[in-house]
């Protein structure tokens, strides 16, 4: 039997039962839309929509993991950790997090030193559904009946922000507002980087089940190649390219793809080996999860209780006090699941990069020949 | 081996010339005598001690010495089939603490050498995975060197093939070293010594029995200006792609840089194209390797009472003893591969250095043609199959652990697991076990192990990422369980308990659950091992 419906992510309980169904129906469309996509274009996605196509029991599961610090803030500063922890830290004038590894954070002083750093990775999307029915870039089927639950959103913020969050706080010309002060300026709510989206990660999921092939026709089996190639995501990531390449190394072995129902991303933990604290206490406790649980942690805080005398600025890790929420960000690791079945039994024929395609295109105008969408990030 | 791309159709970027004679010996090259001495001191005197250091540095081996002694020693390996007769050598290198060179320059002076190394290996043991109960024996305030207590400034390593000859070098160096009773004042004062040397059963083979060191990366660079004076040599044909990528088949060309200060670096996104030679702060410190060394101590009998009664696990089937042995470490005693031979140990395959590392993780490989005058009769062993999922060998497999090769990884791919490889330089010390399910009082009474010792050119990006991001999370670089020899990490409650997944006899995953403390790192220290320049011209 196929997936009876899309769950939120960490199956949260936030949504209304229309709330509910209009995720499901959002999520939903967004696969079929990405597989339409690719199949207009002549590509042929092994990527498949489990509300359609039964999962069977003997499916594989691919848990894929990555670092939740920037990689390309890391490799800006070679041998400066400060520096890239600084830059890490630090909003753009937009309000934007530059943390753009699915996993973004807000950092709290106490007289200078640090004493909360609060860690999400939901998408935007479930913020935007919440508060108006559906997320604001969804362009598939609606049921006008589905309102937003504005009383939800405001309660969560309160609840996990700030109790002094007031409703028009978060919104701009009457709607949600993902970069409203509470999400940026004064606390992380979700994830507001502007390529931190559960749409991306579907997008590179569906994208990473073409196979490529390189201008020689040899198949591309490695990473960088086959972003570069495929051009989903942003190369230099720590999280695109091990998606990709989880993703298509799966299609190469001839399986068909889908992702985890709940579709998500997630916090698989932190490693606190190194974290030393002043009486010698382990610091994992000091980590707390606040939303999403069974394995499925999207809100975290790193605290540490009055009662114990210290705060998280008078931890250090291998030897250097906590300055920065990146310190710690360095430590969790991020992860999201894909399943898959049927080794072996689908072959395509590897395609030819997306750069190639497009001039193929361009010299073929009028033969109808399509690429499959490029995802800029 | 790695698929056909990673961009290897064009060719690498010309090579570095290395100064190789003032490298020293051990880092690009590498002892491979079976007998070792380590000596650990702290400096008494400075003045003295910089003479004798001064006195020393024509004794030290650099790598225009022990890299053409290798390389000879191989060949006629190769053709003899044997090691070959007559060809000795004796090694001394030495290499300095962050404490060790304050002193011999200034506090001022070394402050361009990274964290890690001026904070000591003693301030990132936690995060390696030591015990942080300060009563535990892995824990540094119990270690017999580089704890808090007693760090020492420098490590001298004397290399031997015959013992006599190590304990009459050993025997002059510690003469020079510490003065007689009665006297002022010597250069050093002692804080620990540990003589090392290969297993006299098991030729090549750590003490649980598996063969050691098959894998490691092969430095890029030249040892002359001539275009093909590769301190790496390269086998595969240059018809194959790979011969661009690869010393042997499976093993990895790395720029130098990676290993020695002052030479082109790995690029993280392309393996042919390096990034520039970036010059070190101090400019002397050029040539010079930071080296990490690790007394770790095996409970062999620990060891494989755990791997027999996980063994009887009837989820896994009847695996065996030796097969579920082989899945924990990723190859079998012999060395040979899970990835080419899954089922059963091969020993024709693990004496075959252009097959034995012949394989990836994620992708099928295929056997790479050897240049003629090999004396080479083709790899004909069963090629590794692709296995992401981990049904072949464990995520959690120790050699899958510390060098996932062409896996994507949570840092990137590939690429970028080429800028975490070390070279290793470990050899065991302490007596084997004869029957390890059954040893005796005498053989439980001795110490063993292995004196693990690295050289890298970034202990955070390298050696300490390796232990604290890989071996020691469950879930990094793939999901499925700590590194079962190097990830001990303890929790709060004293215990290293790790789950890991292994396939079970009929192809199933499962979860097998391991709590025994098989290693013990019992000292060690963040050392730097300087150009014989900086040793003639800035430290003595």
């Amino acid at each position: 039997m196929p997936l009876a419906s899309f769950d939120p992510p960490a199956s949260l309980t936030d949504f209304n039962p229309s709330l509910r169904a209009a995720w499901n129906t959002y999520i939903s469309y967004t696969f079929d839309q990405n597989i339409k996509d690719l199949t207009s274009g002549r590509l042929n996605p092994q990527f498949y929509n489990p509300t359609k196509v039964d999962t069977p029991d003997n499916r594989a599961a691919d848990e894929i993991t990555w670092i939740g610090f920037p990689r390309l803030i890391s490799l800006k500063h070679p041998n400066d950790d400060p520096g890239a922890w600084k830059e890490a830290d630090t909003p753009l004038a937009t309000g934007e997090r530059p943390q753009d590894e699915y996993l973004e954070w807000f950092v709290e002083r106490t007289n200078g030193k640090v004493s909360h750093v609060s860690f999400t990775c939901e998408g935007p999307e479930y913020w935007e559904a919440l508060a108006d029915g559906y997320p604001h870039d969804y362009k598939g089927p609606r049921d006008p009946a589905v309102k937003g639950d504005r009383a939800k959103l405001l309660a969560l913020y309160q609840q996990y922000i700030n109790p002094a969050v007031q409703p028009n706080d978060l919104l701009s010309a009457g709607k949600y507002n993902r970069l409203n002060k509470w999400n940026t300026s004064r606390g992380a709510m979700h994830l507001n980087q502007r390529n931190n989206t559960l749409g991306a990660e579907i997008n590179i999921a569906a994208q990473a089940t073409i196979l490529r092939a390189d201008q020689n026709g040899q198949l591309i089996t490695d990473a960088d190649t086959l972003i570069q190639c495929a051009k989903f995501g942003q190369p230099g990531r720590a999280s695109d390219p091990t998606i990709g390449d989880h993703v298509n190394s799966l299609a190469r072995d001839g399986y068909s793809i889908t992702l985890q129902n709940p579709v998500g991303l997630y916090m698989a933990g932190i490693n606190t080996a190194g974290f030393v604290t002043p009486n010698g206490s382990d610091a994992q406790q000091y980590f707390k999860i606040l939303r999403g649980a069974g394995g499925m942690t999207v809100r975290a805080v790193f605290e540490v209780p009055v009662s114990e005398g210290f705060s998280v600025g008078d931890i250090t890790i291998d030897g250097q006090p906590i300055q920065f929420g990146g310190q710690i960000a360095e430590h969790i690791t991020m992860k999201l699941t894909g399943l898959a079945f049927g080794k072996g039994q689908i072959q395509n024929p590897p395609q030819q990069c997306v750069d190639l395609a497009q001039a193929a295109m361009a010299g073929a105008v009028g033969t109808g020949l399509k690429t499959g969408l490029r995802y800029v990030r | 081996m790695t698929g056909p791309d990673t961009l290897l159709t064009s060719m690498a970027r010309p090579e570095d010339v290395l100064e190789a004679a003032d490298i020293q010996g051990n880092s690009l090259a590498g002892f491979k005598n079976d007998h070792q001495m380590f000596l650990f001191a702290v400096i008494d005197d400075v003045v003295k001690a910089k003479a004798w250091l001064k006195q020393l540095v024509p004794k030290i081996a650099t790598l225009a010495q022990v890299a053409p002694h290798n390389s000879n020693f191989k060949l006629l390996k190769r053709a003899e089939g044997r090691d070959p007769a007559g060809l000795n050598a004796n090694w001394v290198n030495i290499a300095f603490s962050a404490p060790g060179l304050a002193k011999l320059t200034s506090a001022s002076e070394i402050q361009g050498f990274s964290t890690s190394f001026a904070n000591g290996l003693h301030v990132s043991s936690p995060s390696l995975g030591d015990s942080t109960n300060p009563a535990a024996e892995g824990n540094p305030k119990q270690w017999k060197v580089g704890g808090p207590q007693n760090v020492a400034d420098l490590v001298v390593i004397i290399a031997a093939d015959d013992p006599s000859d190590l304990d009459a070098i050993t025997s002059d160096i510690k003469d020079s070293m510490y003065s007689a009773s009665g006297a002022i004042s010597s250069p050093f004062n002692a804080v620990f010594e540990q003589r090392c040397a290969v297993r006299p059963d098991l030729h090549g083979h750590e003490h649980f029995g598996f063969k050691d060191g098959i894998s490691q990366p092969a430095p890029r660079g030249r040892l002359r200006s001539a275009v093909d004076a590769f301190l790496s040599p390269r086998v595969i044909d240059p018809s194959d792609p790979r011969s661009t990528a690869f010393g042997e088949p499976g093993q990895p060309l790395v720029w130098p840089g990676q290993f020695v200060l002052g030479y082109q670096l790995q690029n993280s996104h392309n393996a042919l194209d390096p990034l520039p030679a970036v010059v070190p702060t101090p400019a002397w410190a050029k040539n010079g390797s930071y080296v990490v060394v690790r007394r770790l101590k095996q409970d062999v009998p620990a060891f494989w009472k755990s791997v027999s009664q996980l063994a009887g696990d009837p989820r896994l089937g009847r695996l065996g003893v030796e097969r579920l042995g082989a899945l924990l470490v990723g190859r079998w005693k012999s060395g040979a591969p899970i990835m080419r031979t899954p089922t059963a140990d091969n020993l024709d395959l693990a004496a075959d250095d252009y097959a034995n590392n012949n394989f990836g993780f994620k992708n099928a490989a295929t056997p790479a043609p050897i240049v003629p005058g090999m004396n080479y009769n083709g790899d004909h062993f069963a090629p590794s199959p692709g296995d992401l999922l981990g049904f072949v060998c464990p995520h959690a497999a120790h050699i899958r652990k510390a060098n996932p090769r062409d896996l994507p990884t949570d840092t990137g791919g590939q690429n970028d697991t080429l800028t975490r490889l070390i070279l290793r330089r470990g050899i065991p010390f302490g007596s084997p076990v004869s029957d390890p399910l059954a040893p005796t009082q005498e053989e439980l009474a001795i110490e063993r192990g292995l004196m693990f010792v690295s050289y890298q050119t970034s202990i955070k990006n390298q050696f300490e990422f390796l232990l604290n991001h890989w071996a020691n999370v469950a879930d990094q670089p793939q999901s499925g369980g700590m590194d079962p020899l190097l990830g001990q990490r303890f929790d709060s409650s004293g215990t290293n308990r790790r789950v890991i997944g292994i396939p079970a006899a009929d192809g199933s995953l499962q979860q097998v659950e391991i709590d025994a403390t098989w290693i013990t790192a019992t000292g060690g220290g963040y050392f730097f091992s300087p150009s014989i320049r900086a040793m003639r011209n800035n430290l003595s």
